[in-house]
């Protein structure tokens, strides 16, 4: 088998575009949407662990200090709709934690929380039949809440759909 | 074997991986545990003394010095209440004095035991990431014996905070113990 046909017989790449999003409960999205049709990107944090090192002699020892560093923040990016109803739902959610007028919502009580949803990333794709075919990647993210949602840049010499950006904290990634 | 490999196959004890308990037999003190930001564990000492004659010699021993511990205060300000109510268990701040209490057992059963338990890893929990267990185990503790409250500290308040309310309390144990989980 020559090389290009051995790389070949590696099988298919993962492509960026295959994925799909599924999130818990928007508070103040009293209408139905698909959000997947709109969200165009997902920024996944980079999982990382902590470390210490050590000098002894005339070397260095690299061990985990186990903690767990991976950033607790997420973001989406989504097409903003016509009448501005996903906007409006996150930016309403954002106001409901944290209140301009001075007043900070409770996060949990006996760790339930109605702030924050589930968000699950899976990568793959949809079959003739429009069903999802998982690919293996997932990212399971629970206790999620929107730190911040971006300013859409509004401009009268484009074209271009407004979109904003989504950070997320969360709670725990899987 | 190598000299980095002679330094790497002994393991450190990592400094986060503690949690303080307060024994108490009402279980009121449970939920303590999940609220401690810090603490520090304190030693007796000797005092030693040079001779004229140059050695050094035992003067004395210093008792050890108190227990310090900072802890997030709860919405419902359970953490202050707890070592409040502690306190109220000697001393009655209406009539200012001590209180006395009905028998010996009942004077001991006021006075708490800390215990800071120390956790290393396992091996296996390279194979289980993501099963809900706790993939560490108790190694060492320290043990602080009929400790007494002996101070909740000032509360600083300040409108530029971005954090959770955070207090120091103290408490003096008879004496300290490490011991083998």
């Amino acid at each position: 088998m020559g090389v290009i046909d051995t790389a070949y017989a590696q099988g298919d790449d993962a492509l960026s575009y295959e994925w799909n999003m599924s999130f818990g409960s928007i508070p103040y999205l009293d209408v139905a949407v698909n959000l997947n049709v709109r969200c165009t990107t997902v920024d996944l944090p980079t999982v990382t662990l902590g470390e210490y090192s050590y000098d002894y002699k005339s070397d260095t020892v690299v061990k985990p200090n186990g903690k767990n560093t991976t950033p607790k923040e997420f973001s989406t990016t989504f097409r903003i709709d016509k009448y501005w109803i996903v906007y409006n739902a996150f930016k309403t959610w954002c106001t409901s934690i944290v209140s301009p007028n001075g007043g900070v919502a409770i996060d949990s009580i006996n760790g339930n929380s109605v702030i924050r949803v589930p968000v699950i990333i899976t990568t793959g794709m949809f079959d003739s039949n429009e069903s999802f075919i998982p690919t293996g990647g997932l990212w399971s993210f629970t206790g999620c809440w929107p730190k911040s949602v971006g300013n859409p840049t509004l401009d009268t010499t484009s074209g271009d759909p407004a979109t904003t950006t989504i950070t997320w904290g969360y709670l725990k990634l899987r | 074997m190598g000299t980095i490999e002679s330094a790497y196959k002994y393991e450190d004890q990592l400094s986060s991986q503690w949690d303080l308990k307060i024994h108490s037999l009402d279980g009121k003190a449970d939920k303590i545990k999940f609220k401690v930001q810090s603490t520090s564990i304190p030693f007796s000492s000797f005092d030693v003394e040079r001779k004229k004659s140059g050695e050094l010699a035992f003067k004395g021993y210093k008792e050890i010095d108190n227990f310090s511990v900072t802890l997030r205060e709860s919405s419902d300000f359970s953490t202050f209440k707890f070592f409040q109510d502690w306190q109220d268990k000697f001393y009655n701040r209406d009539t200012r004095t001590f209180n006395t209490f009905y028998s010996k057992a009942d004077y001991y059963k006021s006075l708490y035991n800390i215990e800071i338990t120390f956790y290393v890893g396992m091996v296996i929990a390279i194979g289980i990431p993501y099963i809900d267990v706790d993939t560490m185990r108790p190694s060492y503790s320290f043990f602080g014996s009929n400790c007494k409250p002996i101070a909740i500290e000032n509360l600083s308040l300040d409108y530029s905070g971005s954090g959770p309310l955070v207090f120091s309390v103290s408490f003096a144990c008879e004496k300290t113990k490490l011991y083998s989980v």
